[in-house]
């Protein structure tokens, strides 16, 4: 479900990449995505500035109040209140997004263009790692290690979903670097005396960037997907708030039966509505990067 | 592909779909009519039903049934009383020195399977359990116990390890149970035959008790009354419930929404939170717990208490630890943590009946240490006495993640102290970190219940034998993994262990002794007393013990629901006194 | 033959790397986490044992009887020999319960609502998305579905689970909350017993039914409205072929392979999804008792429960990368 379709990598090279911005903001899906997103994070991160720290405490408002005067979203059944949580969690669930995309992104470019590029035995090993790393269900495998650290933080969680997060990106890199490196201007460059190293990043690199962005997008979807999974299984940052520990601590103070919907709702809602805004996104970007999606669909 | 051929699957398909999706008619199996069955809720699934081995680790006793109802105990002590009653004994006698004790066993018990309940069946559990350390409780019973001789058929004598007036209250080491569960006798004919008594799954067991399983599954285990059930030949009376049931019917929602149809009769400590017990109780007027108003729940022997490492500076000193003590407002921890089911504790004792005379007697002592008193400002007084700035203190906070009371707990606890300059680091640990990192010290603060309960039992509890150097595995967490060390409390405490115990004056003055050192040192941190909320429906069954008819402990999931759902007879009377009964208006 | 046998020596060598490196990685990651956390948990077995004070001995009891007093080279020899015999040793909160015993009680649980879920979604959500895609604008009402599939493909399966929960067993009771058949009930063969398991199956088979069609109809639609451009299938309408027929046996055709990839590769996922929604309707499947394992930091269940999965997902995968040659000519030369 995190994999979103590997369209071919859309060869764009920088020259024909100066109108893309003004292409992307007259798309309206990647607009209307793009300003829910923003939308989310700026409230999140005003409402976090302007609030009390001694409004976090527990008992800082009545328990168990509806959403109404006394707290705009309601308080938990600590006397908390759960739109100043949510202030929270959002940012810390998109730092997770963040930092985690980034590094799997980081990563799996290298080790595609390593691969790609060099050949050889490197190739033939890193080849069979992806595919070894794509075949494992990568949440297992997450599952056991966050078991293990007993405790993560949100640093940790993201870092630990970054290094799951590489192999579709490296697989797809690889198989671009092949078919770029017999290019003519990448021959060019290797006459001309240029090293290996060199050749990857200022040759093959530029070409792959809008495709690394789309990529990081779902890298971003899926490391929330994973810290919230992760988090409701109890398993995430217990000394942190998330999205998906807001909804641990509700499930787990029996927040259903007693009928306090605001308190798990609001991080559901939020969760299918950044999910949402995300995709939005992501389809803005592929339509602009494959001319035939806009005008048939 | 054949068109034709691929519609069919996908509209064989959709029929699956609909099919699954169409609600159909319950059609719940139950093997007697409801108001014959009593159903107990328990918390978590039975990951084995077939292994029925009380001695191996790991197997549940409470969930199953095991020691409530297929097997049973000497004496049973009913801590809400203080009566101490035979049961599969009828009688005990110490030797002049406290070195052995003789017991008489009752005439007339036997085994399920007909065989009768004799001194060898003693002997045999002892020797079983020498010889296997691997088996659960083998520890403390050899640590005790030297040897179990057969003295006649119906007497027994236990040889102790050291003189020991309080043996007979040693659940872990001599089948009597107040709290919980104990040393459990086995019937040798059964056990002697096997190869390895610890990997032997023993999936029929063979007990004296009132009930026969008659079937087990990972979600229900089910037992049928017994007609041949010595106890009705010997006392002459029936159990009320034709058919007991522990069932799990699914996480807290379930067994809330089960309670309140009337579903379920009973479900154990810690399965209800508060509030839903609250919202229970709101939809349906006929699940109630322990009391009717606030705080609703029995008192659990166990009273929770703050953990402090006394092994790490400036934690070391007493005044930075009755600092931290004034800096926790318990008032806040009940109204939030507990939603108002429980109340502040000065100490780390029940406050049950039997206990009184030994509170009252420190009444002076307790007003000279107020140590559930919330007071930032003496707080801070204290910490420049002792030199100590809160705002360089880090405390190390480690909790069970899978306790929702110590996660609550926790949350208010962390804001209290950080309200005062505090960092407060609160680490989640699972069970088996968790019981490692805290046996070896590596915690500043901790949410404990101190346990047995008992006066002596508690106060041992910090006594130098247990302590061990940071770093190495103390016995047990409230079993001084604080690492609090005072030679002279330690002398009080052995003198207690000498005295008998129905010389309560000698205990008593001893009692004054030690609570004068362990007020002035405050090596935990008293917080509250511990609530046992058990939720009972009162639709099908009454006589289940209530703050107004408090004959029993209302535990499930104790060994002494053998007597509270059969009741027992008055040990100095022979009076029989309470038991479960069909509920008038339905019989 | 024309069948590479590069390509099929390649797939194999990946299948055999898969397995031995998720059988390395289960061996050793618990061993490299700092803190020792198996000896905690035999450190706890012999608490258990000890009633309340565990002891030197017994911790060193339970390291013989789970192997642990080896070097940790013996000690992985011997865990690759017992895994070639199929013995899974036994579990460590249920000693001495064997786990190969839990995960054959598990697993009848997990495939069966995994495995009807994977192909209803798979196949009801390609259908609609390729009727969608190939009528294309003409059907308004058709149209209405895109929205909604990207609603449900964008929630997380455990994120519907809850508002299932929420909505059809708690507000209004048409499903049991929890659980895989009534409670009291032994697995039998009846047809009562089969309706008991459909009622407590429908949740959380609706919550992965309903998510995955999001996907598998919005991917398909893309690859219908793909193929539509193709110039086979202009060259079809030129030729007068009826639109019915082109639909079927070139466009749908086609695109089925790239959609039978797809499941292939997602396979991991579903997998992993599907465990947090057991975890939430408690129905005692593999992630279920993954989860419970986790609470009890008991590893050899952990252990076996990831290894079963990842081998099974890597089989499926070896099975599936065997078949392509034969669906698709194209792979038979090479594969990219």
């Amino acid at each position: 479900m995190v994999a979103v379709p590997v369209e071919e990598i859309t060869q764009t090279p920088v020259a024909q990449r100066r109108g893309v911005l003004s292409v992307l903001l007259s798309n309206r899906k990647f607009v209307i995505g793009m300003v829910v997103f923003i939308a989310l994070g700026a409230t999140a991160i005003i409402g976090n500035l302007t609030v009390d720290p001694s409004e976090r405490r527990t008992g800082a408002f009545p328990a168990r109040q509806p959403p109404g005067s006394v707290a705009i979203l309601g308080t938990t059944t600590l006397g908390q209140s759960v739109a100043i949580q949510w202030a929270q969690a959002v940012p810390n669930s998109m730092q997770v997004g963040l930092i985690a995309a980034t590094l799997g992104t980081t990563l799996g470019a290298l080790i595609g263009l390593v691969s790609g590029y060099f050949g050889g035995t490197i190739d033939a090993a890193l080849r069979v790692l992806i595919d070894v790393f794509l075949s494992v269900p990568s949440l297992l495998f997450l599952i056991l290690i966050a078991a293990l650290l007993q405790g993560v933080s949100v640093l940790t969680m993201a870092l630990i979903i970054g290094l799951f997060a590489w192999a579709w990106p490296a697989r797809a890199v690889r198989s671009q670097a092949l078919s770029l490196k017999e290019r003519p201007f990448v021959r060019v460059a290797r006459l001309s005396g240029m090293g290996g190293g060199e050749i990857v990043i200022r040759e093959l690199l530029p070409h792959m960037l809008t495709w690394l962005g789309a990529n990081f997008l779902n890298a971003f979807i899926a490391a929330i997907l994973a810290e919230s999974g992760l988090s409701i299984l109890g398993l995430g940052p217990q000394q942190e708030m998330t999205l998906g520990m807001m909804i641990y601590w509700a499930l787990s103070f029996g927040a259903i039966f007693q009928n306090l919907w605001w308190w798990w709702l609001t991080p559901v809602v939020t969760l299918i509505v950044l999910f949402l805004a995300l995709y939005l996104v992501h389809l803005g970007l592929d339509e602009v990067g494959n001319p035939r999606l806009r005008s048939r669909g | 592909m054949k068109v034709k051929k691929a519609w069919s699957i996908v509209a064989l398909l959709s029929l699956i779909l609909a099919a699954s999706i169409a609600p159909m008619a319950g059609s719940a199996q139950t093997t007697a009519p409801r108001e014959e069955t009593f159903k107990i809720a328990i918390g978590a699934r039975i990951a084995d039903p077939t292994n029925l081995n009380l001695y191996a680790p790991g197997v549940s006793r409470s969930d199953t049934g095991l020691h409530q109802l297929i097997y049973e105990y000497f004496f049973y002590y009913n801590l809400q009383t203080g009566e101490f009653i035979p049961w599969l004994a009828e009688s005990y006698e110490y030797n002049d020195d406290f070195t052995a004790l003789t017991v008489k066993l009752r005439e007339g018990v036997t085994w399920s399977d007909g065989q009768p309940f004799t001194p060898d069946d003693v002997v045999f559990t002892y020797d079983l359990l020498r010889n296997n350390p691997g088996m659960t409780w083998a520890e403390e019973a050899n640590k005790r116990v030297a040897s179990v001789e057969k003295v006649d058929d119906l007497t027994v004598r236990f040889n102790l390890t050291e003189p020991n007036p309080r043996y007979h209250l040693n659940r872990e080491a001599f089948p009597a149970v107040g709290i919980w569960g104990g040393i459990t006798i086995l019937p040798k004919h059964i056990w002697e035959n096997q190869p390895d008594p610890v990997t032997f799954k023993n999936s029929d067991p063979v007990g004296t008790g009132p009930y026969r399983l008659v079937d087990a599954s990972q979600t229900a285990m089910t037992y049928e009354r017994r007609d041949d059930w010595w106890g009705t030949k010997v006392f002459g009376i029936t159990p009320g419930p034709r058919v007991i049931q522990f069932v799990h019917v699914g996480p807290e929602t379930n067994i809330a929404l089960a309670i309140t149809a009337n579903e379920i009769d009973v479900a154990p400590i810690g399965v209800l939170t508060p509030g839903s017990f609250l919202e229970v109780a709101r939809r349906n007027p006929n699940v109630r717990a322990w009391s009717l108003d606030a705080p609703y729940a029995w008192l659990d022997p166990c009273p929770r208490a703050l953990m402090v490492q006394n092994a790490n500076p400036p934690l070391d000193k007493p005044e930075v630890r009755w600092a931290l003590s004034y800096l926790i407002d318990r008032q806040a921890i009940v109204d939030l943590a507990y939603e108002g089911t429980t109340v502040a504790a000065w100490g780390i004792w029940p406050e049950y009946d039997g206990n009184q005379p030994f509170f009252d007697a420190i009444a002076d002592l307790r007003e000279q240490y107020p140590t559930n008193t919330y007071d930032p400002a003496r707080a801070q007084e204290l910490f420049e006495q002792a030199g100590v700035s809160p705002s360089d203190l880090t405390l190390r906070y480690i909790v069970d993640p899978g306790s929702a009371e110590q996660m609550k707990v926790s949350t208010v606890i962390a804001d209290q102290l950080s309200a005062a300059g505090i960092q407060v680091e609160v680490q989640p640990l699972e069970t088996a970190p968790r019981e490692n990192a805290l046996r070896r010290g590596e915690y500043d603060i901790y949410f404990q219940a101190f346990c047995p309960g008992y006066i002596v039992e508690n106060l041992e509890l910090f006594h130098g034998k247990f302590y061990v150097p940071l770093g190495e595995m103390a016995p047990w967490f409230e079993r001084n993994s604080f690492r609090y060390q005072n030679p002279e409390f330690d002398a009080i405490v052995d003198q207690m262990f000498q005295v008998a115990p129905d010389d309560q004056q000698q205990l008593i003055s001893l009692y004054q002794q030690a609570m004068e050192i362990w007020f002035r040192d405050l090596p935990v941190l008293p917080m509250v007393q511990a609530p046992a909320l058990v939720p009972f429906n009162s639709t099908y069954w009454e006589g289940w013990p209530t703050a107004e008819n408090a004959w029993n402990m209302p535990v499930s999931w104790w060994a002494t629901f053998n007597l509270v759902l059969n009741g027992y007879p008055d040990p100095e009377t022979g009076e029989w006194i309470g038991g479960l009964k069909p509920k008038a208006s339905q019989s | 033959m024309s069948v590479s046998w590069s390509y099929l020596a390649e797939r194999f060598v990946i299948f055999v790397a898969t397995i031995f490196i998720s059988v390395t990685a289960v061996f050793f990651v618990p061993r490299l986490v700092p803190g020792d956390p198996l000896g905690a948990v035999l450190a706890t077995m012999s608490t258990a044992a000890g009633g309340g004070s565990g002891s030197e001995e017994l911790v060193a009891e339970y390291r013989r009887r789970f192997g642990l007093d080896e070097s940790l080279f013996q000690q992985y020899l011997s865990y690759i020999r017992e895994l070639l015999r199929g013995n899974l040793g036994y579990s460590i909160a249920i000693f001495p319960t064997r786990v190969s015993t839990l995960l054959a009680d598990a697993i009848p649980w997990t495939v069966g609502l995994l495995g009807i879920t994977t192909v209803i979604s798979w196949l009801l959500g390609s259908l609609l998305g390729a009727i969608v895609g190939w009528s294309g604008g003409r059907a308004r009402f058709l149209q209405a579905l895109v929205p909604v599939a990207l609603i449900l493909y964008t929630t997380p399966y455990y994120i519907l689970a809850i508002i299932l929960v929420y909505g059809l067993a708690f507000r209004w009771p048409i499903f049991p909350l929890s659980g895989a058949y009534s409670p009291g009930r032994s697995p039998e063969w009846s047809l009562s017993f089969a309706g008991d398991v459909i009622k407590h199956g429908a949740l959380p088979a609706l919550s992965i039914v309903l998510i995955s069609l999001g996907w598998w109809f919005l991917s398909m639609r893309s690859l219908i409205i793909s193929e539509q451009g193709q110039d086979y299938i202009l060259w079809a309408e030129a030729k007068g072929l009826p639109r019915r027929r082109i639909f079927w046996a070139y466009a749908f055709r086609n695109a089925l392979l790239p959609q039978t990839t797809g499941l292939a590769l997602s396979l991991g996922h579903i997998v992993g999804g599907a465990l947090i929604t057991e975890v939430i309707f408690a129905y005692p499947g593999l992630g279920y008792l993954i989860y419970n394992a986790i609470k009890g930091l008991d590893f050899p269940v952990i252990q076996g429960t990831i290894l079963l999965l990842a081998c099974s997902v890597a089989l499926v995968n070896f099975i599936l990368d065997l078949a392509y040659p034969l669906i698709d000519p194209r792979i038979r030369a090479s594969r990219t």
